[in-house]
Order: C-alpha cells, then structure tokens, then sequence
C-alpha cells in the first residue's frame, strides 16, 4: 500500500462496523499538507468515530489511514505523531497547568529544564503563562480551552485533532477562540482535523470540508463549493442559513424560454445549461433550490442582477437581524426565505415583489436529490 | 384560612421527625453527657462530681487498652481495606467479563450481620476445629495458627473479619469511582505516551482522592462503632485482649454497674466520632451548595 | 486488529465490543480475581457445607470437605429444638420476633423519610439546612450515646421489652438515612414539575402522591432495603432493650452460639446463622443494585 501521493493525510476506504452496524462506510478523504479539513454533519453521522480512528482509539473494520505516506492505522495513539484537543478538555485534574502540558514530554523522558522551556514557549503563544501554577479546576472555560490547545501544541505533531473543541464555550467567547485557533493554524502551518456541528465553523476554519451523513461522506470540498455548488438535498439543507429555499417544480419549455413551474407561479432560466434543457425533454419533474440571499426585494437595485426573474409574494414574517432583514413569504404553497436591505422596513401581509437571481440557482434530482448541473 | 393552612403543611410534615430526633438524639446526647459529670452507678443520679469519671476512666487500664487495641484495629482495618478496595477495583477495571459475578460475591459480605461474620470467623479459626486442624487432616501438621487464643494477637483476627466483611464495600465505591473518570482524560494521557500502569499512577489514582476521603469517613466510624463483630469473634478476650471502647462502655454501664463512667466514656465515642464526621460534612454540604 | 492498540489501551476506555484476547497478564489478572472470589465465598460455604454434617464429622477435621451423610437434623434443631438461653424453643420464636419488629420500623422510617426528602427539596423554608444537617449527623453517632437514657425512657413510655419499643428506637435512628436518600434524589428532580402542579392548584399532598410518588421507586426500594438490612443485622439495639418477648434473632443466635452449656454443637451453631443471614442475602441477591446504591448513598453525599 505504497503508493506515492501527494497528499499529506490520506484517508483510504475507511470503514467501521459495531456490532454489525455501519458507523462509517468507505470513507476516503485527502488532505494536503498544512490542511485545515473540517468533519461536519448531524449527530451520529460517524465524524466522531471518525476521529477516534484517526486517533487510534478505534480500530478500523477495513481500510487504512496514512501521513506522508506512511500507514498510521496499526499505531498506538501516541506512536501516530498527532496531537488531540478534546471537547470535554480532558485535562488532567491534579497536575497543574505546566504539569498537564509537560506531561507527554515526561513520560517520553524529556530533561526537566529542556521541558520547561517549551512549556513556556507555548504558554507564551496562547498566553496563559500567569496559569501556569494553577490546576484546572481554577480555570475559566476559555482558559481551560487555551491548556488543552497548549498541551497538543507542545507535542510539535504531524497533525492536530480537534473534537469539538468550541461546544463547551459560551457565544461570545466561541467567537474569539474561533479566531485564534485560525490564526494558530495560519502561523504554525499544521495539518488540523476538526470536528464539528457548527457550519459556521466550518466555514470560516476550513480548507476542506468532508460532510458526513449516516457514516457516508456526501461531499467533501472547499468551503465555497459545499456552499455554492452542494452535491445534494442533504448537503444543501444542512449547510446555510437560513436554510436554503426549496420547491419541487416543473420544467418547460415555452416561447424559446425554459421555464421553471411551481403552483401558480413560474420563473425564467436565463441560459440554462444542456443538462437542464436535457432534464426538460426527459423528465421535468425537479427539485429547485435557491438561498435567501438570492431572493431580494425588486426596490432593491443594489441586490437586483441582470438573469433575474420576478415574482409577486405575501410577507408572512419579517425577521430583522441588524444588518439584513430576513422577510418569509407564503403563497399556497410556495413559500420562501428573502435577504432584503432594511431600510425598506417590510410589513407583515405586505405584497411584495420578489427578484429570484436564476443563475445563483440550485437544481437536484427529485428522486436521489443529487445536483442536475 | 385554606392558604394560610398550605403554607404550614410542610413544616407540620416535617415537625415530628425533627422533634424526634432532637429529643431522641440531641436530648439523649445532652443526657449522657450529664450523667458523665455525675455520680451515676447502677441508676442514673444527678449528683454533680465534675470531671471526676472522666479522671477515673483515664486511671483504667482497661479503658487505656481498649484505645489501643482500637487504634490497632483502626488502622489496620481502614489501612488494608482502602489498599486492598482499590486494587480490586482496578482488577475489576480491566473489561472483565465475569465482572458481573465476581463484584456482588464481592460485596455479598455487607449484607450480613457483624454476629454471622463473628460466629463463622469465630469457627473458622478456632485452632481447635477450623483452619489449623483441617490443615492437619490435609496432612500439614506443623501447621499453626491460634491467634485467636493469643493475648498479643486476637485483635488482628478482629481485623480480619472486619476487612473481609468491608473490603468489597470500599471496593465498589472505588470502582464507582473510576467509572467516572472522562475517558478523554485516559485518553489524552495515552497520545501523551503513558503506560496503562503510569496513567493509574500519576492520573487516575489521584483523582481517587474524594473515594479515599469518603472510604477514611465511613470505615473510621465503623470502626470506633464495632461492637457487634467483637462480641461474636471473641467476646473481648482472651482476657480484655480484644476491647474496644464500645464494649467497655457497655460492660462498665451494664454490667459493673458504673454508668458514670460509662457515660463518660460514651462521650469519648461521640467526640471521636464528630471530630471526623463534622469537617467532612460540612465540607461536602458546601461544596453540595457551591455546585 | 492490531496488536498494540489492543493491549496497551486502558480498559476503561474500549468501549467496543470486541473481547480481549487471553494473554498470560490477563490470565493472571483473573487467577488473582477468582482466589479473591474464594476468600470471600469460604466462609459461607463452610458455614453452609458443615450445617449438613452430623457433629462427630466436623470434629473429625477437614472443614471443606462435603458431607459424607447429609443431614437435616442440625437445621431442624437449630430452627426449633435448639436451647436458647433458658428455653429450648430454637429460634423460630426470634426470627419471628425480627419480622415482627422490622415491618413496621421499614414501613414508617420510609414514609416519614420520603416525607422530609419531599419538605426538604421542594418547600425550602428558612433553616432548613440546619434541619437536615441534623438528621444527617444523627446517622453518625454512637450509639452507646444513647442507650442509657433510651432504657429509661422506653421504661417511661411503658415500651421496656417490647417489640413497639425496638420499633421506636429503630425508627428514630433510621430517619436520618432515610431522610438523606429520598432529599438527594428528590433534589434531582426537576422543581418546575411542582410549580406547574402548583399553579394548577395542586396541593402539598396530592403534589407529592400524583407528581413525586409516582416516581420514587427506586428510591423506596433502596431505602426499604437498606433499612431492612440495618435493622434486621442489628444487635446492640436488641441486646440492650429486648425482653423474651421481643428478642430479635442475631441477639438469639449469639445466645445461641456462645451458650457455654454442654457439648458446643458446631452444626447448628451454623445452620442458625444461615438462618439469621438468609433474609438479607436474599434481599442481596434479588436487589443487590439498589443495596449498593443505598451503601454509596450513605457514603458520598450529595
């Protein structure tokens, strides 16, 4: 199993029965070196176990798992040069701060003053030097947060595991440690695979994304292709918000037009592709999708591009959020999520006509739900 | 009138208990202490004679060598309980399949009475009919064992059959407490490099701390309260060999007729008792508030 | 699958279903579980093994060995013919005695400890902390603390020597344990319940009988047979203040095993305390789970 590649992290065919039940199936991912690969899905998706695996604490059914082209998947966790920050912390209650964060190097029989010197080099970094004394249970969240960092920093790995490091904070200091650790990532250049529910974390962190459903990778991409160009239904749904708007329509053609048909309603596909006229001889039935930033208020000039298409709509729900406000529209059933500017003050049971940016649209099979391109 | 009635329901439920155990308690406690500065022989009497009981039970050798033997057995019992609680825990820890047979077959002694243990104990090294003589039959004829007859060594045979009635309690409150250990941390310390024996050493054991405490509390109460399991094993000898405070006290108020200093010695107990009970308590309740 | 995950992982963290492999470390870790196994089974079997001989093969010496005759007759006499004291009654009459003596100090000490938990958790009034700091002391004492004045006052209330006085005394020395189990386990349950109960104008009683009662199973279960146990083992209570009418059975087999009279009939001495044990093993056996709960309960506060 030697093939060269050019990939750092390989992740080849991974699968993992319990009790012959599929936690993951065939899972492949890739990363290049100094990757930032974020693991997202909804709970029990396998991202977890996942993880595990990459860190040994879970053997693998089949498959295998390398870095720089070297199988770590018969390693003990701590013969895989990777570090982990766990979402619980996991720091050891007794020792104190220098202790948790020496406590590798000890065991591995690191001179004391050679210790001591890295622990305050990576104290320095997170600054946490004025904790070094104190035992974890005397620290705040955050602070706590920044230790468990520390003790992975200081082992210098191939690789970082984060298991939701953030879950445990509140809002605001989420936010903040979000930043730092991608400022970390950005000066010490590692490898980091992160595991989370949270899409905005997602975003901001990764370089790669891997979206898991029922142990099953249903996209793996940069942030902007998970956002712009999801590969199905689930992803679509599960990535954004508000989520994005979807509707089942009809395809046809009429007066040189493709047409998109939903009730009462229909909007114009300016340049449509070949798939999609294809789709329209074939088998018009469709799923469309559009997100909410696409859908704006025709006052709106700023927000109104050339392919767009109108449609008049009732506002059932406005919901100011500071900088946009999100109005819901209900017709029959069409109903859909739109990002209007707020000075234009809408009003519940206001009419309003709606601008869809068709070329911002999202088309997926009705059956299978994967994207018609 | 409804309301106001509501409003005193809880205390009115909550009354009698809290009378009964103030009168049948803190009353009683008050009492003996009382009868301990009095002149009380057979009967209680209320002649006041200040510390005089107090003075006369620290003349007594018997009492002096009841304190001894409890402050052997004490420590014994609480030393080698603890010791060996959690290393059957840790046994216990290792992914045992039979763990659901052999942890109740541990612990089943708890459940019996001190006067069973005694009486079974009491047997089994009798050298005369239990251990020494089946040895014997078994053709090991040098074999020797009759502590329970010897003036110097009786009180560790109390120690046995104290730690093997105990010893599986302290175990399944260790094992309570390694379950609860956040795998993460055992985890963390393995990508840290430990070995399974440094990570019980350096991590897990001294999270053990509040098991140890809670173990010292309970089994140093048990302790100073054995009465039961030294009347059925030896009945205090041979000679006073096996005394402890809580059979002095009831053979000096019973049966020598001199409540008085029986009392006093009662109230030994008690402050013994209290002066680890109390902190403890009042520690944990504290803590019980701040989380 | 691969041979140093397997073996060097701590075994509070597999959780996987996968079972370990027999290397010589684990065979030596059950060896030495199983021989502590037989350390704490010994006693019983002898016990149980030596009721069934007829005396004269006890005396003969190998206490393992299974009886060559089997015999009911130690069991017969310990149980109904067997001198106790002064009477030659066995000690039928005492576990009777028992019985009659825990029931009611179960039932009673349960109910008011489930009342006080209820009080203490659920209708917090000014003090209260001291109340039960209080009744959770009173679960520490010695009780030689109080068995002078208790005699005098069981003599006051016309209850020396009998079984309504034991009942008493049991009941008041109970309250704290129960009192304790039932406020840590109502303190967990969620006080929105009352309130919502409260404002649909519930009362204090049939709040605690429709919304907590329901719930307090296990609860009950731990304390009853923790009670059962403390009080069914007890002896200095019996020993101090029971009357022929009232004595309970570990004080009746004491009498029993250290009478000096006569020949010492090994035998019955044996089948006596297998008698004296059995109710509690039994409650051992069937609920072991939840009389390890009440131990942890008495132990770890909070």
């Amino acid at each position: 199993m030697n093939k060269t590649s050019q990939h750092f992290l390989e992740i080849d065919s991974l699968s993992k029965q319990f009790a012959g039940v599929d936690a993951l199936k065939d899972v492949s991912i890739d990363v290049e070196e100094g990757g930032f690969l974020v693991l997202i899905g909804p709970s029990g998706c396998g991202k977890s176990t996942l993880l595990n695996m990459l860190a040994g604490f879970e053997p693998a059914t089949s498959g295998d798992i390398r870095i720089a082209g070297r199988s770590i998947a018969d390693l003990h966790p701590s013969k895989r040069d990777i570090a982990m920050v766990f979402q619980s912390y996991a720091l050891y209650p007794n020792m104190t701060v220098a202790g948790n964060i020496g406590f590798g190097m000890e065991t591995r029989g690191v001179p004391k003053a050679e210790r001591l010197r890295k622990i305050d080099e990576v104290a320095a970094i997170l600054q946490i030097e004025p904790l070094l004394k104190r035992k974890p249970a005397q620290l705040s969240g955050g602070q706590r947060q920044r230790v468990a960092m520390g003790r992975a920093l200081v082992r210098d790995p191939q690789a970082f595991l984060f298991d939701e490091p953030l879950s445990n904070l509140d809002a605001r200091l989420r936010v903040d440690m979000r930043a730092e650790i991608k400022k970390l990532h950005a000066r010490l250049g590692t490898t980091i695979v992160y595991v989370t529910h949270d899409q905005i974390e997602a975003m901001t962190l990764a370089t790669k994304i891997a979206v898991l459903k029922h142990g099953e990778v249903q996209q793996v991409g940069t942030p902007d292709d998970i956002y712009h160009r999801p590969a199905n239904t689930f992803v679509a749904d599960f990535m954004g918000s508000p989520a994005m708007n979807r509707v089942t329509g009809h395809l046809q053609q009429s007066d040189g037009t493709l047409k998109l048909s939903f009730g009462d309603y229909s909007l114009d596909l300016h340049e449509p592709s070949a798939a999609l006229q294809e789709r329209a001889r074939t088998q018009p039935i469709i799923d469309f999708g559009i997100r909410a930033e696409n859908v704006n208020d025709s006052r709106d000039d700023a927000m109104t591009s050339t392919g767009s298409s109108t449609l008049p709509l009732t506002i059932e729900l406005v919901e100011p959020t500071g900088s946009d406000t999100f109005i819901g529209t209900r017709d029959g059933d069409a109903h859909f999520t739109a990002r209007v500017a707020n000075y234009l003050h809408p009003r519940p049971g206001e009419r309003i006509n709606l601008n869809f940016d068709m070329s911002k649209a999202h088309f997926f099979d009705t059956e299978s739900g994967v994207r018609v391109e | 009138m409804k309301e106001r009635l509501q409003l005193w329901v809880p205390k009115l439920v909550l009354g009698p208990s809290f009378l009964l155990i103030l009168f049948f308690v803190y009353g009683f406690i008050l009492y003996t202490g009382y009868l301990s500065v009095s002149d009380s022989r057979m009967l209680p009497s209320y002649g006041f004679v200040g510390l005089e009981n107090y003075e006369k039970l620290w003349g007594l050798r018997h009492w002096t060598g009841s304190l001894k033997n409890l402050a052997i057995f004490g420590s014994l019992y609480i030393v080698i309980c603890s010791v060996l609680g959690l290393m059957l825990a840790i046994l216990l820890d290792q992914k045992i399949r039979a763990e659901g047979v052999l942890r109740p077959i541990y612990l089943y002694p708890m459940a019996l009475s001190f006067i069973v243990t005694g009486t079974a104990w009491k047997w089994f090294l009798d050298p005369g009919i239990g251990l020494e003589q089946t040895m014997h039959s078994w053709g090991w004829t040098s074999f020797e064992f009759d502590w329970i007859k010897s003036r110097s060594n009786a009180i560790y045979t109390v120690v046995i059959a104290a730690v093997w009635q105990s010893s599986g309690f302290v175990m399944a409150m260790f094992l309570a407490g390694l379950r609860g250990v956040d795998p993460d941390i055992i985890r963390a310390a393995e990508i840290d490099g430990a070995s399974r024996a440094r990570i019980y050493r350096r991590i897990i054991i001294p999270m053990m701390r509040p098991v140890f405490l809670s173990a010292f509390v309970v089994l140093a109460h048990l302790a100073i309260k054995s009465y039961d399991l030294v009347v059925a094993l030896t009945g205090g000898g041979p000679g006073k060999a096996t005394e402890l405070p809580a059979t002095f006290m009831y053979s000096y108020t019973f049966s020598r007729n001199l409540m008085g200093i029986g009392a006093a010695s009662a109230i030994i107990m008690l402050i013994m008792i209290f002066s680890i009970i109390v902190p403890y308590l009042y520690s944990e309740l504290r803590a019980d508030k701040q989380s | 699958m691969s041979e140093s995950t397997s073996d060097t992982m701590s075994g509070a963290i597999q959780h996987s279903s996968q079972g370990k492999r027999m290397t010589p470390a684990r065979i030596l870790l059950y060896a030495v579980l199983v021989l502590f196994a037989i350390y704490y089974l010994l006693p019983l079997y002898v016990m149980l093994v030596n009721s069934f001989k007829p005396l004269e093969e006890i005396r003969g010496g190998d206490m393992l060995a299974l009886p060559q005759t089997w015999t009911l007759a130690p069991w017969q006499s310990a149980w109904s013919t067997a001198q106790i004291g002064v009477q030659a009654t066995g000690l039928k009459p005492y576990f009777m005695n028992s019985i009659a003596m825990v029931i009611p100090a179960v039932l009673l000490s349960t109910i008011l400890g489930a009342l006080n938990g209820y009080v203490l958790t659920k209708w917090r009034f000014r003090g209260d902390g001291i109340v039960f700091g209080l009744l959770l002391l009173s679960c520490f004492i010695p009780f030689q603390i109080v068995l002078i004045p208790m005699a005098r006052m069981l003599g006051i209330l016309g209850l020396a020597g009998t079984t309504s006085g034991l009942v008493l005394v049991h009941l008041v020395y109970g309250l704290g344990f129960t009192t304790l189990f039932f406020r840590n386990y109502y303190a967990a349950f969620p006080t929105e319940l009352v309130r919502a109960a409260q404002i649909d104008g519930a009362g204090f009683f049939r709040i605690f009988g429709r919304i907590l009662l329901p719930s307090s199973g296990p609860i009950i279960v731990v304390s009853v047979i923790w009670q059962f146990t403390n009080i069914w083992n007890d002896f200095l209570f019996g020993a101090s203040f029971a009357d022929v009418d009232s004595v309970p059975m570990t004080v009746a087999l004491n009498n029993l095993v250290s009478s000096s009279t006569g020949v010492k009939e090994y035998n019955v001495h044996f089948a006596g305390a297998v008698l004296a044990a059995l109710p509690t093993l039994v409650v051992y056996i069937v609920s072991g789970r939840y009389f390890v709960r009440g131990l942890m309960a008495g132990a770890v506060k909070g």
